[in-house]
């Protein structure tokens, strides 16, 4: 997530730059939680024109039954980050029963939505007797039923759709009453006038936001005092931010932007833990924190699902090796029938999707694409910007709310078509892999600098390096699991040599990710295992390693270098890896042969391995 | 500190940073109204993680005087 001053920059630099914002930026916005970005963010923001910027416009009234403040500001950087711009019409200060009656004046005539901006000094007398509870009650509850009929009546005249919320009750209301039971039943009261604004919403044309309920879970004081006593502002720029975010919701909901698929990573966001490595019964799911957590965001998953949205499988993984990992998993809530669409494999993930779409016969922009590696993610947002790219990063307990907190799947009312949607989706679409292979991109790559660290293994890489052959099943070239004392004895032997990578990029640092044994006695060098964790797959790291050492040989004398590939039944994604590295299969390729494959690289004139978008480093 | 209250004016106001001082009155600014001032309150506060008296601040007559109270009420809040 980037940071909020982040964000303000870059909406400032665009709208500067008369430049438009970017999707993946302006979901930057939508998920920031800076109540000062979203003002600073709406103020820059007045002018921009939707055309140029690919919004989608939408018109506003606003009835305020006090000052709006930055209501205006606010509101708009919510929108815009939804990819709407809006024009406002504000009603009046003072003026909120007469327009709301009238129901024909400016705020509601042509207007998309009308949002009523209401707080608790509208349904409060404006001066109560302290040993009189009932009185107040009973003014409170009248003051509500007039408004819902008038709210009604409006809403059934004016043809423009109403958006309410509920209303907290200051604190310092209810503290005037100094007897438990009368506060509890001013409490009462109020409970009631929030349970009758939600009512409402029953009525065709009213849409109601539970403000209350989103304020007790935001950390943001939803008043300052001195703004309502001296400019009668009900609420901080944080409550109206996360009122505004309701609203940016409902707008996105009825300009038809709602998304329609969800595709979704397997490993570290559907269960803990790599498949490849740990296997099907070694993955995290179920029972305590924190399989719980992802088990949970199964759940919400298939609940979203009910609701007519579509579900797809993006993961980087054997194919065979999740399905039945997701149907015998005992764990697993979401099997392999759930999913309308699946694409495992190891190509680039933006392609993956893309070719869904396709398949689907969806637009790309109707997906929302949920990743914990910052990497996919990236990868993603630059490649197809139009999918909205939601974080399974970090703690998993926050990965259901990570998901449904955007609201992207919002809907204005449910049909039986929406219930019926994956299942006509699903039937409609032969699952299998992809055949096709979509390349990343060279600028891609070449943006994110990564820079891949080879070490001659020391006394110190050795234990990592150990621990990487006996947990690689994947990418691991001929199966031999050199262990501890082995590694050492050749790391240590001249006619030896050990080398382990590392990598990094502008997400972070991978740490130590490959490691490669190589017998070096004579004219040709053979590589005798290379292994690789298959997070790194797919930025040319391996290429860049085998480039590294044949520089190596080269320089030493050699004259070939070679390496073999044994096929182990889990292994297939390294299968190419010395052919697309300009490696040739020796002669002899026969049946027996195919059990051991032996490849070779003449070192005398060949150009150099290493991919131009990564940078080789030694240690 | 200065730095930081002029930056807040200028971005409330949507003027060049060179044109605003600490001897630049809060009237003698185009657009400055209550809801600028208010704006420009908020704006600050949630910057400087401050929180300034509102009957003070509506005293200020120059930006020199702003400067003045958001460094007193910080040092304020220190000790």
């Amino acid at each position: 997530m980037m940071a909020a001053s982040d964000v303000l920059l870059s909406v400032k630099r665009a709208v500067r730059a008369g430049e438009p914002l970017t999707r993946p930026k302006l979901l930057a916005l939508a998920e920031s939680a800076d109540p000062m970005t979203f003002r600073q963010a709406g103020r820059a923001l007045a002018g921009v024109d939707a055309a140029v910027w690919g919004l989608r416009p939408v018109k506003v009234g606003l009835l305020t039954t006090a000052t709006a403040g930055p209501l205006a500001h606010i509101l708009r950087a919510a929108l815009v980050s939804g990819g709407m711009a809006p024009t406002f019409t504000s009603g009046d200060y003072g003026a909120f029963d007469l327009l709301l009656s009238a129901a024909d004046g400016p705020p509601f005539i042509g207007q998309d939505v009308l949002l009523c901006l209401l707080d608790d000094a509208y349904f409060l007398p404006r001066d109560w007797a302290g040993s009189d509870v009932a009185g107040l009650v009973a003014f409170v509850d009248e003051r509500v039923a007039a408004f819902g009929r008038m709210v009604a009546s409006a809403a059934e005249r004016s043809g423009t759709t109403i958006l309410l919320h509920t209303v907290p009750l200051s604190s310092v209301v209810r503290d005037t009453f100094i007897s438990w039971r009368d506060r509890a039943a001013l409490s009462g009261c109020w409970a009631r006038l929030n349970a009758a604004l939600l009512g409402l919403a029953e009525i065709q044309g009213i849409v109601a936001v539970d403000l209350v309920g989103d304020l007790a879970e935001t950390s943001v004081s939803a008043r300052d005092d001195r703004l309502k006593q001296y400019a009668d502002i009900p609420y901080t720029d944080g409550a109206l931010m996360v009122l505004a975010k309701q609203v940016r919701r409902f707008a996105q909901a009825k300009a038809g932007l709602s998304r329609k698929v969800l595709a979704l990573d397997l490993d570290n966001t559907l269960w803990g833990g790599v498949l490849g490595e740990v296997g099907a019964a070694g993955v995290t799911l179920g029972g305590l924190y924190p399989g719980n957590s992802y088990q949970q965001l199964q759940r919400t998953a298939l609940r979203l699902r009910d609701q007519g949205v579509i579900l797809a499988l993006a993961s980087k993984n054997d194919a065979d090796q999740v399905e039945s990992a997701l149907r015998d998993h005992p764990e697993v809530l979401l099997r392999p029938d759930v999913f309308s669409a699946s694409a495992v494999n190891w190509q680039p993930k933006a392609g993956n999707l893309k070719h869904m779409a396709d398949q689907l016969d969806l637009a790309s922009g109707s997906f929302v694409f949920m990743d914990d590696s910052p990497f996919e993610r990236g990868h993603v947002a630059e490649e197809a910007p139009e999918v909205t790219v939601v974080s399974a990063d970090g703690d998993p307990a926050y990965l259901v709310r990570s998901l449904t907190s955007g609201g992207w799947f919002d809907t204005l009312e449910l049909t039986d078509t929406d219930r019926k949607r994956p299942e006509l989706y699903r039937t409609r679409m032969e699952r299998g892999e992809f055949a096709g292979t979509f390349g990343s991109s060279v600028e891609y790559l070449a943006a994110l600098d990564i820079t891949v660290t080879v070490t001659k293994a020391g006394e110190f890489d050795i234990p990592r390096i150990a621990q990487l052959a006996a947990r690689t099943n994947q990418y691991n070239l001929t199966g031999i699991r050199f262990g501890q004392p082995e590694t050492a004895k050749m790391a240590a032997d001249p006619a030896h040599l050990v080398i382990s990578w590392a990598v990094a990029d502008r997400f972070g640092d991978e740490g130590v990710v490959g490691a490669a044994w190589i017998d070096r006695a004579g004219e040709t060098w053979s590589v005798l295992n290379l292994v690789m964790s298959c997070r790194v797959l797919g930025r040319g790291v391996e290429s860049s390693v085998l480039g590294w050492l044949a520089n190596q040989a080269r320089a030493a004398g050699a004259r070939v270098l070679a390496g073999r590939f044994v096929p182990s039944g889990r292994n297939s994604v390294a299968a190419e890896m010395w052919t697309s590295a300009g490696f040739v299969r020796t002669a002899d390729a026969t049946e027996a042969t195919e059990a051991e494959q032996t490849y070779t690289l003449a070192l005398d004139n060949t150009a150099d391995l290493v991919p131009s978008w990564i940078k080789l480093v030694e240690r | 500190m200065g730095e930081a209250v002029i930056g807040v004016l200028a971005d409330v106001l949507d003027t060049e940073i060179a044109a605003v001082t600490p001897d630049t009155e809060f009237s003698s600014l185009e657009d400055w109204d209550s809801m600028a001032a208010l704006e420009v309150l908020m704006q600050l506060e949630s910057e400087l993680q401050l929180q300034l008296n509102l009957r003070n601040y509506n005293e200020l007559r120059t930006v020199g005087d702003l400067i003045g109270l958001a460094e007193a009420e910080l040092a304020g809040s220190d000790s």
